[in-house]
C-alpha cells in the first residue's frame, strides 16, 4: 500500500515535471538553444498568480488563463529581443546570453519580493479525495489532470493545425523549412512562446502546492534538464514520459532512503543518461550532434 | 606590432607592482579584505579560462572544486591535524582524480551538454555535503578554530593572506602566459575553434583536454583550501553554490576570455562592483546580482570577447599611432 | 604507400562504403570521382582516421593503419582538407598553419618560420595576420592546404579543394599541387571537376554508390562505359 502510495506521489509530481519539462524542450527542439532562464519563467508565473490572488483576488485556478497568455508574450519577446541577435553566435554566447538573464530574473525578484516564500490560502489547498484506501491531494490531482490534458491539446496542436505542422518542420529542418516558405523567425517567437507558456501553466497549478520565492525557478529547472536528457533532446513525449519517471524516482528515493538524497539520485540518473545514452532513453537518434548544439 | 603589446602588457605588470605595494602602505583592512576578494576570484577565473577560454569546454561547475578543496582540506586538518600546507597537495591529487572521472566521459559531449554535465557534478556535490553530516557537519557547517600559526595557514593580520594568495595568482597567470606563447596554447585553441579539424592536425583532443581541465581544477582546489583558512567558516552553500561558478566564469567573460591578463582584469571590474553595489544599496538584497545578470547580457551580446580585446584595440589606438593598419578583422 | 582492402562503412542501413579496394602508389597524383553521394568523402573519413571502417583493412606505409586515431595517423604522414572548409576562425592565418606546425617541430620560433615558409609557398604570405574567417573560400581552402602540409605529411588528401572556386582560381591552385608532387608527396584528390581530374591525375578510380565501378589511367576511365553511365545516365550511352 505505502508503494502504491508512493507510487501515485510520484506520478502526480512526475505531471508537473513533464509540464515544465516539455516547454524546456519544446524551445530546446525548435530554437535550439538551451533556456537558463527557464526556471526564472516558472518564477514569473508563480509570483503573477501570487498577485493575481491578493490584489485581484482571483483563483490561481481561474487567473491561469491570464497567466498562460503573459507568459506566451514574455518567452516570445525573450526570442524576439534576446536571442534572435544572436541566434547564430557560438555556443558561449548563447549559454551566458540565457545564463544572464536567469541572475537577473532571480535577483529581479529578490528585490521585490524579498527572500520570503510567499502562499496562497485556499480552500480546497488541503483537500484530499479518498480512493481504494489511497488518499490523494486534491490541489496535485487537478495539477496532474491539467498537465495531462495540456499535453493531449500539445500533441492535436503539433499534429493538426498548420502552425503545429510547421514548427515540427522547423525542429527537424530549418534550411529546408526555410525554403519552403516559412517563417522561421516566427515560428521561432511562437514555440519559445508556447514553451514559455506551458510553465505559465505549471506555475498556476503549482502555487497552492508550493510556496513562491526567489529561487524556486532554480530547483525546478535543474529537474527539468535531467529530464530533458532522459526523455531526448527535443523529443517532445519524451521529456513527458521523462517527467513521470523522474517523479516517480524522486518519490521513492524519498520514502525508501531519505528525502535528502533525492536530487543525489536523479542527478546521478541524469549523468548516467548523459554519458551513455545522451540521445535520451526515448529517441533513436544521435543526440547532442542531431539536435545541432 | 608585437612590441606594443609588450609595451601594452608592461603597462599591466607596473600595476601590479603598485598593487603588491599598496596594502603594506595603506594598511586598510577594509581594502585589504576587498583586494584578496579580487585576487581569489581573479586566481580562479584565470585557471576557469584555462579550460573555459582556450580549450571552449564551458563549465559551470567549477565550485565543485572550490568545495572539494576547502573540505577536503579543512576535514584532514581538524580530524587528522593535516596542515592545509600538505593539505593543498592531496586536494591536487583528489581533483586529479576527479578530473578523471568527470572529464573522460563529459568530453565527449559538446556545447551545452558539456555544461550541463559540470552543473549536475557540481550540484550532486553540493547535495553530498549536505547530506552527509558525518563527515561535514551538513548544513550546519565548518567552523575552524582561530589558532593562528604558519603550518595552520592562519594568520593573524590579512597582509600574509594577501601576499599568500597574491603569489599564487602570479603562478596562475605566469602557467596561464607560458601555455598561451607555447604548443598548448596553439593546440587548446584549436580544438577550442573546430575539435575534428584540430584532429586531424595531430592534436590528442583529449589529452590536451584534460591537461587543461586538471590545471584549472586543481588551481581552483587550492584557492579553496586558501578560502576555509582566511573565512574560517563554511557550508556546503557558500562553497558548492552554483553561484560561484557562474560568477568565476562571469568575471572571466566580462574581462575576455582566451586571453592571458583578461580575467585578472574582470575580477577588477566585477568585484569591486559588486562591493560598491553592497554598499550603496544595503537594504535591496539581490541589486548586486541583478547588475551582474544584466551586465552579462549586454557583455556578451555587444563584445563577446570581453573588454580586454577593446582595451587593447583603444591602447593601440591613442598610444601608438603608426601600428601597422589593415592587419584584419 | 596506401592500401584500402574490401572496406565497408554503413550509416543507418545505408552503406556509404561498400567493399571498396585499391591501392594508391607513392609519388602519384590519385583521383577519386564520382557522383554526388558515392562515398567520396566517407572514405577519406575512413582513410584520416576521422571513421573507423565496419570490415576491410587500411594500409599506410605498410603498416595496418584500420583502427588508428586522427592523430596518430596525422603523426604517422597524413594530412588532409575538408570538402566544407574548417578555419579555426579566431586565429590568425599564420596562427592557424602553426597549429599544423607543432605537429612535428616543438620550438616555436622553428614553427613560425616553417609556418611562414608554407605559407609563401601556398601565395597566402600577405594574408598572414588576417583572421580565419576574414579571408574569402580560395583562400581559406589555400589556408586548409597550407594547415595540412604544415604537419609534413607523406600522403596528402585533398577534399574538393577546386569546389566553389572560379575558373581563375582554380588554374593558380593547380600547379601547386603539381610542384608538392615533384617535392614526393603522394597526394589523393576528390574532385567534381572533371577537366582538374582529367589533366592533373596519374591515376584513377571511379566509385558510385560507395563501389568501384572503375579504375585506371584518365583515358581509361573517360571511355568506361559504365562511368558514362553512372554521370550522364543510361540514355546518354545509346545516344
Amino acid at each position: 500500500m505505502l508503494l502504491l502510495q508512493t507510487l501515485i506521489a510520484g506520478l502526480l509530481l512526475g505531471g508537473m515535471y513533464a509540464l515544465i519539462s516539455m516547454g524546456l524542450n519544446m524551445i530546446l527542439g525548435v530554437v535550439r538553444i538551451i533556456n537558463f532562464a527557464h526556471g526564472e519563467f516558472l518564477m514569473i508565473a508563480m509570483y503573477l498568480s501570487y498577485l493575481f490572488f491578493i490584489w485581484g483576488n482571483l483563483d490561481p485556478y481561474v487567473s491561469a488563463i491570464l497567466i498562460v497568455i503573459i507568459l506566451f508574450f514574455i518567452g516570445a519577446l525573450t526570442q524576439k529581443l534576446l536571442i534572435e541577435p544572436i541566434i547564430d553566435k557560438p555556443a558561449p554566447t548563447k549559454i551566458f546570453a540565457t545564463l544572464g538573464l536567469s541572475i537577473a530574473l532571480q535577483n529581479l525578484a529578490l528585490m521585490v519580493f524579498d527572500a520570503n516564500y510567499l502562499s496562497v490560502k485556499t480552500s480546497y489547498q488541503t483537500s484530499v479525495v479518498t480512493l481504494f484506501n489511497l488518499s490523494i491531494s486534491v490541489p496535485r490531482l487537478l495539477a496532474f489532470v491539467v498537465a495531462i490534458l495540456v499535453v493531449i491539446a500539445l500533441y492535436y496542436f503539433l499534429q493538426k493545425t498548420m502552425v503545429g505542422r510547421a514548427i515540427r518542420a522547423v525542429s527537424m529542418q530549418r534550411t529546408a523549412a526555410h525554403l519552403m516558405g516559412i517563417n522561421v523567425k516566427r515560428i521561432y517567437m511562437v514555440a519559445f512562446g508556447i514553451g514559455t507558456a506551458l510553465v505559465g501553466v505549471a506555475g498556476s497549478m503549482l502555487l497552492p502546492i508550493y510556496s513562491v520565492f526567489p529561487t524556486v525557478g532554480a530547483s525546478f529547472v535543474l529537474i527539468a534538464f535531467v529530464v530533458v536528457v532522459l526523455g531526448g533532446m527535443g523529443n517532445m513525449f519524451g521529456a513527458f514520459y521523462g517527467g513521470l519517471i523522474i517523479g516517480v524516482v524522486e518519490s521513492f528515493a524519498g520514502v525508501l532512503i531519505s528525502p535528502g538524497v533525492k536530487e543525489i539520485v536523479y542527478f546521478i540518473i541524469f549523468l548516467l543518461v548523459l554519458l551513455i545514452k545522451p540521445a535520451g532513453l526515448f529517441s533513436k537518434g544521435k543526440g547532442s550532434e542531431e539536435v545541432g548544439l | 606590432m608585437k612590441r606594443n603589446l609588450k609595451i601594452f602588457n608592461g603597462i599591466l605588470f607596473v600595476l601590479l607592482v603598485i598593487l603588491i605595494l599598496s596594502p603594506i602602505v595603506l594598511d586598510d583592512q577594509f581594502i585589504l579584505n576587498v583586494l584578496i576578494q579580487i585576487l581569489m576570484y581573479a586566481t580562479i577565473a584565470t585557471a576557469w579560462n584555462l579550460l573555459g577560454g582556450y580549450a571552449g569546454q564551458l563549465s559551470l561547475g567549477h565550485a565543485l572544486f572550490f568545495g572539494i578543496g576547502a573540505y577536503t582540506a579543512t576535514i584532514l586538518h581538524i580530524n587528522y591535524g593535516i596542515s592545509p600546507w600538505l593539505g593543498m597537495i592531496i586536494v591536487v591529487a583528489v581533483c586529479i582524480i576527479l578530473c578523471a572521472i568527470i572529464g573522460l566521459p563529459t568530453f565527449r559531449l559538446k556545447g551545452p551538454f558539456f555544461t550541463l554535465a559540470t552543473i549536475a557534478f557540481a550540484e550532486v556535490a553540493r547535495h553530498l555535503a549536505l547530506y552527509w553530516r558525518e563527515l561535514t557537519n551538513g548544513s550546519v557547517g565548518i567552523n575552524i578554530k582561530f589558532d593562528p600559526s604558519f603550518t595552520n595557514m592562519i594568520f593573524q593580520k590579512f597582509d600574509t593572506y594577501y601576499l599568500l594568495i597574491l603569489l599564487l595568482l602570479v603562478v596562475t597567470l605566469f602557467i596561464t602566459y607560458c601555455i598561451d606563447r607555447n604548443k598548448m596554447g596553439y593546440y587548446l585553441k584549436a580544438i577550442r575553434e573546430d575539435e575534428d579539424a584540430a584532429k586531424t592536425l595531430g592534436i590528442n583532443a583529449t589529452k590536451y583536454k584534460m591537461y587543461a581541465l586538471i590545471l584549472s581544477a586543481s588551481i581552483t582546489g587550492i584557492v579553496g583550501v586558501f578560502y576555509a583558512q582566511f573565512i574560517l567558516f563554511f557550508e556546503p552553500e557558500s562553497v558548492f553554490n552554483i553561484n560561484i561558478s557562474a560568477q568565476v566564469a562571469l568575471i572571466a567573460i566580462v574581462g575576455g576570455m582566451g586571453t592571458v591578463f583578461g580575467p585578472l582584469l574582470g575580477a577588477f571590474i566585477v568585484i569591486p562592483l559588486n562591493e560598491l553595489l553592497r554598499a550603496t544599496f544595503p537594504e535591496i538584497h539581490g541589486m548586486n546580482y541583478f547588475i551582474y545578470g544584466v551586465l552579462l547580457i549586454v557583455i556578451i551580446i555587444i563584445t563577446p570577447n570581453g573588454l580586454y580585446p577593446i582595451l587593447k584595440k583603444l591602447w593601440l589606438r591613442f598610444f601608438v599611432k603608426d601600428s601597422s593598419k589593415g592587419a584584419g578583422n | 604507400m596506401l592500401k584500402i582492402e574490401n572496406v565497408c562503412k554503413q550509416f543507418q542501413g545505408v552503406k556509404a562504403v561498400n567493399e571498396l579496394s585499391f591501392s594508391v602508389e607513392k609519388g602519384q597524383i590519385f583521383g577519386v570521382i564520382g557522383p554526388n553521394g558515392a562515398g567520396k568523402t566517407t572514405l577519406f573519413n575512413l582513410i584520416s582516421g576521422s571513421f573507423k571502417p565496419d570490415s576491410g583493412a587500411i594500409y599506410f606505409n605498410g603498416r595496418n593503419s584500420t583502427k588508428m586515431k586522427c592523430y596518430t595517423l596525422c603523426k604517422s604522414g597524413i594530412g588532409r582538407t575538408y570538402q566544407v572548409v574548417k578555419p579555426f576562425a579566431s586565429l590568425s592565418v599564420l596562427e592557424n598553419v602553426m597549429v599544423g606546425a607543432f605537429n612535428t617541430i616543438t620550438s616555436k620560433e622553428d614553427v613560425l618560420k616553417y609556418a611562414m615558409s608554407i605559407l609563401t609557398k601556398v601565395g597566402l604570405q600577405k594574408k598572414a595576420t588576417y583572421i580565419g574567417s576574414s579571408l574569402t573560400l580560395a583562400e581559406k581552402k589555400r589556408m586548409e592546404i597550407a594547415r595540412a602540409l604544415a604537419t609534413k605529411p607523406k600522403l596528402l588528401l585533398l577534399d574538393e579543394v577546386m569546389a566553389g572556386l572560379n575558373t581563375s582560381e582554380v588554374k593558380e591552385l593547380l600547379p601547386l599541387v603539381l610542384t608538392l608532387r615533384d617535392e614526393g608527396m603522394t597526394i589523393v584528390i576528390i574532385e567534381h571537376i572533371m577537366e582538374v581530374v582529367m589533366t592533373i591525375c596519374d591515376h584513377i578510380v571511379v566509385i558510385n554508390y560507395g563501389q568501384k565501378i572503375a579504375e585506371g589511367c584518365p583515358r581509361e576511365v573517360a571511355n568506361h562505359p559504365e562511368v558514362i553511365k553512372a554521370y550522364f545516365g543510361e540514355e546518354m550511352t545509346i545516344a
